[in-house]
């Protein structure tokens, strides 16, 4: 059986036709296909997602673009040659932004944080808003937006702050010579225990760590959800001095002990009073 | 619930007029004006297993401390309001009182403390614990495990043993050792979000019982237990569970579950 032909006039116009169709099944096809990724796929995985759903939404374009200017009898080698020409030049001047890429592409496989985590980069601290090819975009908790290149982070120390369940506060304290370091112990435990925001386990932690200047120095470690910890930081050591406070534990402010070789005191007058006393 | 001397079940209030209700720990007051509630709910003392009941008594609380939970809720005239039994939002981690060597099984009881859900015309407002747990981590190390509360008072052998508080909910929790070694017993977790609450005729709260089981090759089975299932006769039953049993939440939970 054969075909019916179209009419000449309207056989100039079926390449146009069938470019036109291309772009409107692009415009029909590529969203669906964009709303079932997001539903199925993307879920799956995690930060990576956004990034990849840019991509299939380019490459399918692309496809559909390509497809149509074959259509319309444009010929694809001159846009190859053009494109190898074009990679080239780009390629010189775009050294950063494929540094960036590459980075970027390392970062995704490895995935030292995802977003929504709350990472550490050199001093910044932020929550992660977008893991992007080129750039992480960080959003730092006086609400201000960054933009950390890919290659940046592929080069400097990435600390993810929320990547455990919970995390470790150390308090630092110095408490003076003459304390008994086991009342000191028991007051603290005691702290933690009364603080329900303080984890019971893992168990607190006492380390005995010098005999500083001042004081006798210890570490007093808790452990607290990551979602409460800055509430324990903030509340904690607070506690801590209102219990030693009760408890009459010195906490010493720097002193020095001023030694002359012995013989008779050394004289002291206070300045600047009526009656300067002296001893 | 109509049991005029429990705590949970409609508050009734007449407008324009204010009650109080004491829960073990914990007090509620509730005052009620034309179209709205006004809750104060506060812990009161520092003994989570108080044994106080005052169930709408009249005025309001005394001593509201500054960092009570104050709730105005606007609502239709006549939208009634109720105070709902509910069990903790987290697992809870308890103890034996020492350490427990167990060579077959052994029934423990369990308290944990209860968390108050107040409702106006059905919708749920307020969700507050009667005492507020410390929290805790368990899991093997602190890279692995989940956030749960820690039940400070002990596990007991006989139920007689629990201090009878208002504001606590009584789980049974079956440990079974089919392995020929003794099974140590450090700490168990409750999946009391998972569990239902049941009345029983006395006025206590207890959840559906709970079975864990070591298998004769020494593994630790996820527990067992049936929502639907009363854990004694006459018991009525009083809160859904929280959650709906999810199997990932218990392989997490349950992983390690006797430490």
């Amino acid at each position: 059986m054969e075909l019916p032909t179209l009419p000449a006039e309207l056989e100039a116009w079926a390449p146009a036709v069938r470019a036109g169709a291309l772009v409107l099944g692009g415009l029909v096809v590529i969203p669906l296909v964009g709303r079932i990724y997001r539903k199925l796929l993307a879920p799956r995985m995690g930060g990576a997602a956004q990034l990849v759903g840019r991509l299939l939404q380019v490459g399918l374009w692309s496809l559909v673009l390509v497809s149509a200017l074959v259509e319309l009898g444009f010929d694809l080698k001159v846009f190859l040659g053009a494109a190898g020409i074009a990679t080239v030049a780009i390629g010189f001047a775009s050294q950063t932004a494929a540094s960036n890429l590459i980075s970027g592409l390392f970062l995704l496989g490895e995935r030292p944080f995802t977003v929504g985590d709350v990472i550490k980069v050199d001093e910044l601290v932020g929550e992660v808003v977008a893991v992007d090819l080129l750039a992480v975009k960080l959003r730092t908790f006086d609400n201000l937006f960054v933009r950390l290149p890919s290659e940046l982070l592929m080069k400097q120390r990435i600390t993810n702050l929320s990547h455990y369940p919970i995390r470790r506060y150390d308090l630092l304290l110095t408490v003076g010579y003459r304390e008994d370091l086991e009342h000191v112990r028991q007051v603290l435990e005691a702290t933690a225990d009364g603080n329900a925001l303080v984890l019971d386990e893992p168990k607190p932690l006492f380390i005995f760590q010098r005999m500083g200047a001042d004081g006798l120095e210890i570490q007093f470690s808790v452990w607290a959800g990551k979602a409460t910890f800055i509430e324990v930081r903030n509340s904690f050591p607070a506690e801590v001095k209102r219990a030693f406070d009760a408890a009459g534990i010195e906490i010493p402010y720097p002193q020095r002990t001023l030694s002359w070789g012995g013989g008779e005191p050394i004289p002291v007058r206070l300045e600047g009073r009526e009656e300067d006393s002296e001893s | 619930m109509s049991d005029p001397t429990s705590p949970w079940g409609p508050l009734l209030v007449p407008v324009g007029a204010a009650r109080r209700w004491r829960v073990g720990p914990w007090e509620l007051g509730v005052r009620r004006g034309e179209g709205e509630w006004t809750f104060t709910a506060f812990p009161l003392g520092s003994d989570p297993l108080a044994t106080e009941l005052e169930v709408a008594q009249e005025g309001e609380p005394a001593d509201v401390p500054e960092d009570a939970t104050v709730l105005r809720v606007t609502t239709a005239e006549d939208d009634p309001a109720s105070l709902r039994p509910a069990g903790a939002d987290r697992s809870m981690v308890v103890r034996p009182e020492v350490p427990l060597l167990l060579v077959d099984a052994v029934e423990l009881y369990v308290s944990t403390p209860l968390w108050a859900q107040l409702e106006v015309d059905g919708v749920r407002v307020l969700d507050l614990p009667t005492w507020r747990p410390s929290d805790t981590f368990f899991g093997a190390d602190p890279t692995d495990g989940v956030l749960a509360y820690a039940g400070r008072t002990t596990a007991r052998r006989e139920p007689q043993g629990l201090v009878p508080s208002p504001a606590r909910v009584v789980t049974r929790v079956r440990i079974e050792n089919r392995a020929s070694t003794p099974l140590a017993v450090e700490r168990i977790e409750l999946p009391v979000p998972l569990l239902s609450l049941w009345s029983l005729p006395d006025g206590r709260l207890w959840t559906c019982d709970v079975v864990i089981e070591r298998t004769a090759d020494g593994l630790v089975r996820p527990p067992r237990y049936d929502a639907a299932r009363a854990p004694g006769e006459g018991a009525v039953r009083a809160a859904e569970p929280r959650l709906v049993a999810d199997p990932s939440f218990l392989h997490r939970a349950f992983g390690a579950i006797l430490g």
